[in-house]
C-alpha cells in the first residue's frame, strides 16, 4: 500500500482523527530531506527515488517508490557518494547494478514541519500514521529562495492494517472531504523548482521527417548533440562522477562522426574547421583524463582476474592511476577554461542556429533527409559486409581495427536517422551490430590495455612509484589481457555470421538501398 | 534472503529479547526484515504491540493454503515486520507430525518471502523437538544465547552432539547472554570461554535492567535506549554475526 496525501482545507483534519480514533499524539516533529538520482535517472525511470536526511552524524538513507513508499532503509554515519560507498548490505548490493559508476546526486531539498499523530490499536499498536505537514523546497546546491508548498496530510499506512486505513481514507475523503493528491511529494517538489524528471538520457531522442531538407536535418541533428554536450560539461569540469566526461566525448565522436558521414551538406571550409576543433577536444583535452577514469573503473576486474595473494601489488597501480586522474583532470579543466574551447563552441553554435540558405551548390544540402539517409547507410552496411567477409583467422589484428571502425560509423548513422525508419525493423539491425561491435570493441580494448599498462609501468618507475612485486602483477595482468584478446578473436567469425544473415540482408535492402531514380544523380 | 534463528534448549535464556534486538538492528542495516514468532507464549509478538493470532493459525499457515501476505504484520519500525505467534503454534509438533516432509515444512513456508525480505529471524520454542529439527534445517544458522554457568555450556554440548547426530549442515554461534559480571562463575565462565575457545562469539550480552524494561516499553532496546551499554552490546553482537556469515557466503 502506498502512503495517500490530502489537500488541506480550513478546519484541522489532526483534530478530527482525534475525536474519532484512539491516537497517540500530536507530536510536533521536522525534518530536511533531499530526493536524490543520478544525473540520467537511473532510479526515477524504475519508480524509485532515494530520500536522505540527516540527524547529527548519521544519514538516514532511504531508497522510495516515488509514490513515498519506503523500500529499503540505512543508516550509516558516512556520506553516500557512490554505490561501493555504501557499507556492505542489501541496499548496497541492489543499488550497485543500478547506479554503476554514477553518482546519487541530491536534486530537490525539501523541510518540514510536521505535526503529527499515530492510530492505535488496543494494543497501543500504531496501525496508521498521520502527518500534517508544512514544506518548502529548493533546488540541491543552489542559492534559491525557498517555495513554499501547499499544506498536506499524508497518511502512511502499516502492513497487515489495511482495514484501518480504509476506514480512514473513507472518514477524510467522505466525512472531511479532503481531495487527494495522486503524484508523491517527489513529482510535487520537481514542479515547484521547475525541474522535469528525467530531461537528461545520453540517448539520441531525434524526431526527423524524411522530406526535411538535408542540412536542415544534419542541423537539428548537431544542435543535439550539443545540447548533450552542454549538459554534461559542469560534471566533467566538478568531476562527480566518470560518465559525465564519457557522454561529453560520445557527443565530440558523433560530431566529429556525423560532419564527415552526412556529406555535402555544409561548406567544406565550415566543416574542416569544426572537425578539427571537435578533433582536439575529443582527443587532446579529454583523452587523456578518460583514459585514467577507464583505468580506475577496470581496477576492480583486475584484482578479480588475479589470485588473492597478489591483489594488494596493483596498490601502486592504483595509486598512480588517482594522482594522474587528477593531474589530467586538472589540465583538462584548464582547456576547458580556455579561449580556443570558448571560441569553438560559440562559433558552432552561431553556425547551427544560422537558417540554411535558401540555394547552395553542395550536392546534398537541398536533398531530402530520407534518401540521403537510406544512401549513407546503404554504402555504410557495404563496407561492412565487405571487410568483415574478408576477415579470416590468419588476417592481420588491423583489419578488425578497421571494421570496428566501419562498424561505429554505421551505428552513428542509424541512430542519428533512426526516427525516419519502423522501429520494429531498425531496432533489431542496430542491436545484432552491437552484439558484433562489443566483440570489437573488447578485442580492441584489450589490445590497448596492454600497451597501455606498459606505459604505466615505464612512468611509474620514472616517477619512483613501481615497486617490484607491483611491476610482476602488472606483468602478469597483461599475460591475462592477451589471453583475453585471443579470446575475442575467436569469438569473432562466430558475430559476424550472425549478423551477416539472409534475413538481415533482406532487411537491409528493404530499409535502406536506394532507388533507381535516386542513384542516377552520381 | 538469509534465515537465523534464535534457538535453545533451554528457556529463560534472553532468547526472544535477542531476536527482537537483532531484527531491530538488522532492519536498520538497510535489511528487509521478518521475526517470525514462533513460540505459542507469543513474546516477541507482545514486544512489537501484535496480536498473537494468526487467521488459519498453525495448520493453515503449514498447509501453505493461506498466503502469508495478509498475515504478516507491520511492526512500528520501518523495513521490519512481524509473523505473529498464535496459540495454536503449542501443537506445531503434532501439525508437523502429520504433515508431509515435517522437516522441511518452514522451509518451505518461508521460500514465498524469498523476494521479499533479505533477512528472516525465527523466535523459536525452547527444546528439541520435531519443529526445532525443521528449523535447523530451514535457518543458515542458529544463534544460540548462553548464560555463563555450568549446566548452561552443558546444554550447548549437548545441542553440538544432537546436530552431529543429525549431519546438518546450518551453523551454530552461541553467544554470552544475561552476563552479569558481578557473579564469580559468570567472569570466570567467561574467562575460561576466551582461553578455551569455545566457539562462543566475543561480544557478551550483559544482564540490565534496560533489557528487562523491554516488557514495559514493548519495543527494541535499542529503539528507546541505543546509547545503553546493553544495546551496544547487541549492535556489536550484530556486527560480528553479520561478519561471520559474510565470510561463510562464497
Amino acid at each position: 500500500m502506498n502512503p495517500r496525501r490530502y489537500k488541506i482545507g480550513e478546519a484541522d483534519p489532526l483534530q478530527a482523527l482525534q475525536e474519532r480514533f484512539r491516537c497517540a499524539g500530536p507530536e510536533t516533529g521536522g525534518a530536511s530531506v533531499s530526493y536524490c538520482d543520478t544525473f540520467d535517472w537511473r532510479l526515477h525511470r524504475r519508480g524509485e527515488t532515494i530520500c536522505i536526511s540527516r540527524s547529527g552524524s548519521e544519514y538516514d538513507f532511504q531508497l522510495q517508490s516515488t509514490q513515498g513508499r519506503v523500500l529499503r532503509r540505512l543508516r550509516s554515519d558516512l556520506q553516500p557518494g557512490f554505490a561501493w560507498d555504501l557499507p556492505q548490505g542489501p541496499m548496497r548490493d541492489e543499488l550497485t547494478p543500478v547506479l554503476e559508476m554514477r553518482r546519487i546526486l541530491p536534486i530537490v531539498d525539501v523541510n518540514r514541519k510536521s505535526r503529527h499523530v499515530s492510530i492505535l490499536d488496543d494494543e497501543d499498536k500504531t496501525v496508521v500514521r498521520v502527518f500534517r505537514e508544512e514544506r518548502s523546497v529548493a533546488a540541491a546546491g543552489r542559492r534559491q529562495r525557498r517555495r513554499a508548498l501547499a499544506e498536506v496530510l499524508r497518511v502512511v499506512p502499516v502492513r497487515g492494517y489495511p482495514k484501518v486505513f480504509r476506514q480512514l481514507q473513507k472518514f477524510l475523503e467522505g466525512r472531511l472531504g479532503l481531495d487527494p493528491i495522486p503524484d508523491g511529494e517527489l513529482e510535487e517538489a520537481l514542479d515547484a523548482i521547475g525541474q522535469r524528471p528525467e530531461d537528461y538520457s545520453s540517448k539520441l531522442d531525434l524526431r526527423l521527417e524524411s522530406d526535411l531538407r538535408a542540412d536542415d536535418a544534419a542541423k537539428t541533428i548537431h544542435r543535439a548533440l550539443l545540447q548533450i554536450l552542454g549538459r554534461n560539461e559542469q560534471g566533467v569540469r566538478r568531476d562527480l562522477d566518470s560518465e559525465f566526461l564519457h557522454d561529453f566525448r560520445v557527443s565530440v565522436r558523433r560530431t566529429r562522426s556525423a560532419l564527415t558521414q552526412i556529406k555535402q551538406v555544409f561548406p567544406a571550409r565550415s566543416v574542416d574547421r569544426f572537425r578539427a576543433g571537435f578533433s582536439w577536444l575529443g582527443s587532446e583535452v579529454t583523452g587523456p583524463t578518460r583514459d585514467m577514469d577507464v583505468y580506475l573503473l577496470k581496477m576492480e576486474s583486475y584484482k578479480r582476474n588475479l589470485p588473492d595473494s597478489v591483489t594488494a601489488d596493483l596498490g601502486p597501480l592504483e595509486d598512480y592511476l588517482a594522482i594522474r586522474q587528477k593531474e589530467t583532470h586538472a589540465a583538462m579543466v584548464t582547456a576547458l577554461d580556455s579561449r580556443r574551447y570558448r571560441d569553438l563552441l560559440s562559433a558552432w553554435e552561431a553556425f547551427l542556429s544560422k537558417p540554411v540558405p535558401a540555394r547552395t551548390p553542395l550536392a546534398n544540402a537541398m536533398r531530402p533527409i530520407g534518401e540521403l539517409a537510406r544512401e549513407r547507410i546503404w554504402r555504410a552496411w557495404r563496407r561492412v559486409f565487405r571487410d568483415g567477409r574478408a576477415i579470416t583467422p590468419e588476417t592481420p589484428a588491423q583489419a578488425l581495427h578497421d571494421l570496428r571502425i566501419d562498424c561505429k560509423k554505421l551505428r552513428y548513422l542509424m541512430e542519428f536517422f533512426r526516427s525516419l525508419f519502423p522501429p520494429k525493423a531498425i531496432g533489431p539491425l542496430i542491436k545484432s551490430l552491437k552484439q558484433l561491435q562489443d566483440n570489437l570493441g573488447d578485442f580492441n580494448d584489450f589490445e590497448v590495455q596492454q600497451a597501455k599498462l606498459a606505459e604505466f609501468a615505464q612512468d611509474m618507475s620514472n616517477r619512483g612509484m613501481a615497486t617490484p612485486a607491483s611491476l610482476m602483477a602488472m606483468g602478469r595482468l597483461v599475460d591475462r589481457l592477451e589471453q583475453g584478446q585471443q579470446r575475442e578473436r575467436r569469438l569473432f567469425h562466430e558475430r559476424f555470421a550472425k549478423l551477416d544473415t539472409i534475413d538481415n540482408r533482406k532487411a537491409i535492402k528493404i530499409l535502406f538501398r536506394p532507388t533507381r531514380k535516386e542513384k542516377a544523380p552520381a | 534472503m538469509r534465515i537465523l534463528a534464535l534457538y535453545s534448549i533451554k528457556g529463560g535464556v534472553g532468547k526472544t529479547a535477542s531476536a527482537v534486538n537483532l531484527a531491530y538492528l538488522s532492519a536498520r542495516s538497510g535489511a528487509r526484515t521478518l521475526v517470525w514468532d514462533l513460540d505459542p507464549q507469543g513474546a516477541a509478538s507482545f514486544y512489537f504491540r501484535v496480536r498473537p493470532k494468526v487467521k488459519g493459525g498453525a495448520q493453515g499457515l503449514l498447509s501453505g493454503r493461506k498466503p502469508l501476505e495478509g498475515l504478516i504484520r507491520g511492526t512500528d519500525f520501518e523495513c521490519l515486520d512481524l509473523l505473529p505467534a498464535d496459540f495454536s503454534y503449542r501443537r506445531m509438533d503434532l501439525l508437523l507430525n502429520e504433515s508431509k516432509n515435517p522437516k522441511q515444512r518452514f522451509e518451505r513456508v518461508l521460500a514465498a518471502l524469498q523476494d521479499e525480505y533479505d533477512c528472516v529471524i525465527l523466535d523459536c520454542a525452547p527444546g528439541i523437538t520435531l519443529a526445532s529439527e525443521s528449523v535447523f534445517q530451514a535457518a543458515q544458522a542458529l544463534l544460540v544465547p548462553v548464560i555463563p554457568t555450568t549446566l548452561s555450556l552443558r546444554t550447548l554440548q549437548q545441542l553440538r552432539q544432537h546436530r552431529e547426530g543429525l549431519g546438518q549442515g546450518s551453523r551454530i554461534l552461541p553467544f554470552f547472554s544475561m552476563v552479569d559480571r558481578r557473579k564469580s562463575l559468570h567472569r570466570k565462565t567467561l574467562e575460561a570461554a576466551l582461553e578455551e575457545r569455545w566457539g562462543l562469539l566475543s561480544t557478551p550480552i550483559p544482564y540490565a535492567s534496560e533489557v528487562e524494561l523491554m516488557g514495559q516499553r514493548r519495543a527494541p532496546l535499542p529503539a528507546y535506549a541505543p546509547a545503553s551499554p546493553a544495546a551496544q552490546a547487541y549492535d556489536g553482537l550484530w556486527k560480528e554475526v553479520a561478519l561471520q556469515l559474510a565470510a561463510e557466503s562464497p
